[in-house]
């Protein structure tokens, strides 16, 4: 019988999963599920950057994953998992899931309207592509909506 | 989750997808609407290019064609959802299969649509379904994406 035990939701902090960050917490009350929360530091956005100010990006991200990750942890009724990675956003996410054995993964999309209106967004695209659960994909409405 | 949609496919892979969703749904007393869409081009293919000829034929021919869209969402519930206790409703559509996910959806208040994505194409290359990104584009509740 499927029903969902764990699932995590990722967190970059931005508005756009904030909604997303709302269903994982709703689905894991209504199935009892243990909620994992997972920030990734990007480290593409870091390789790219000017030498002389890697060290001081990384830091910044990496603060930036802990206090999304604490946000989420403030948001939630019940205890939850926390965890950072480094490397490609996408790809930790999955490896997570698949590693931890989780069974739904929660992700957010950007808006339909504004310049990315027609892209789902690069990370959550990927995430669909090839999470080997099932992925709940949850748009952040816009403001006047 | 209160009400969720389930869009069913005409391959055999989309009775794991509403299985899945049948069973969620179950775990979480949500009633589930399992709607099947014929485009255009079916229909136009099924009835042979006549259905256009006048204006009764039209409207017969769409009518017919969305009770066979439901007769085949309710084959695929009886078969798939035996023994599931959920409570579900067979539903036809005939249009866009992204566009009337997104409008029976909202007409029937479902919160939650499941569509399954797919991994492959012919020649291997993984794609990401045009269905599944519309639908996660343009619809405001939760879509949950199943890949197998």
């Amino acid at each position: 019988m499927a029903t969902i035990d764990s699932i995590v939701v990722a967190t970059d902090g931005s508005e756009s999963v904030s909604r997303a960050v709302g269903v994982a917490l709703d689905v894991a009350e209504r199935f009892d599920a243990a909620v994992h929360v997972l920030s990734v530091v990007d480290t593409g956005e870091i390789d790219s950057s000017p030498e002389q100010l890697r060290s001081e990006l990384a830091d910044a991200l990496e603060r930036q994953a802990h206090e999304a990750l604490a946000a989420v942890d403030d948001r939630a009724d019940r205890p939850v998992t926390t965890a950072i990675r480094k490397g490609r956003p996408a790809d930790e996410i999955v490896a997570y899931a698949r590693e931890e054995e989780l069974d739904a993964v929660a992700v957010g999309t950007r808006g339909r309207h504004g310049e990315n209106r027609l892209l789902v967004g690069s990370v959550a695209e990927r995430v669909v592509r090839t999470a080997p659960v099932p992925v709940l994909t949850v748009r952040q409405l816009d403001a006047e909506e | 989750m209160d009400r969720a949609l389930a869009l069913v496919e005409s391959d055999e892979a989309t009775k794991a997808l509403v299985r899945e969703a049948g069973e969620l749904a179950a775990g979480v007393d949500a009633e589930l609407l399992l709607l099947h869409v014929t485009t255009e081009e079916e229909f136009e293919e099924e009835s042979g290019g006549l259905a256009g000829l006048t204006e009764y034929a039209e409207s017969y021919g769409s009518a017919n064609a969305r009770d066979g869209a439901e007769s085949f969402a309710r084959d695929i519930g009886q078969e798939v959802l035996e023994g599931i206790d959920v409570d579900w409703t067979p539903i036809g559509a005939l249009g866009d299969t992204a566009e009337e996910v997104v409008a029976v959806a909202e007409e029937f208040e479902a919160d939650h649509v499941f569509i399954r994505g797919r991994q492959r194409s012919p020649a291997g290359k993984a794609i990401f379904g045009d269905l599944a990104q519309s639908v996660i584009l343009n619809f405001d509740g939760t879509v949950t994406v199943v890949t197998n």
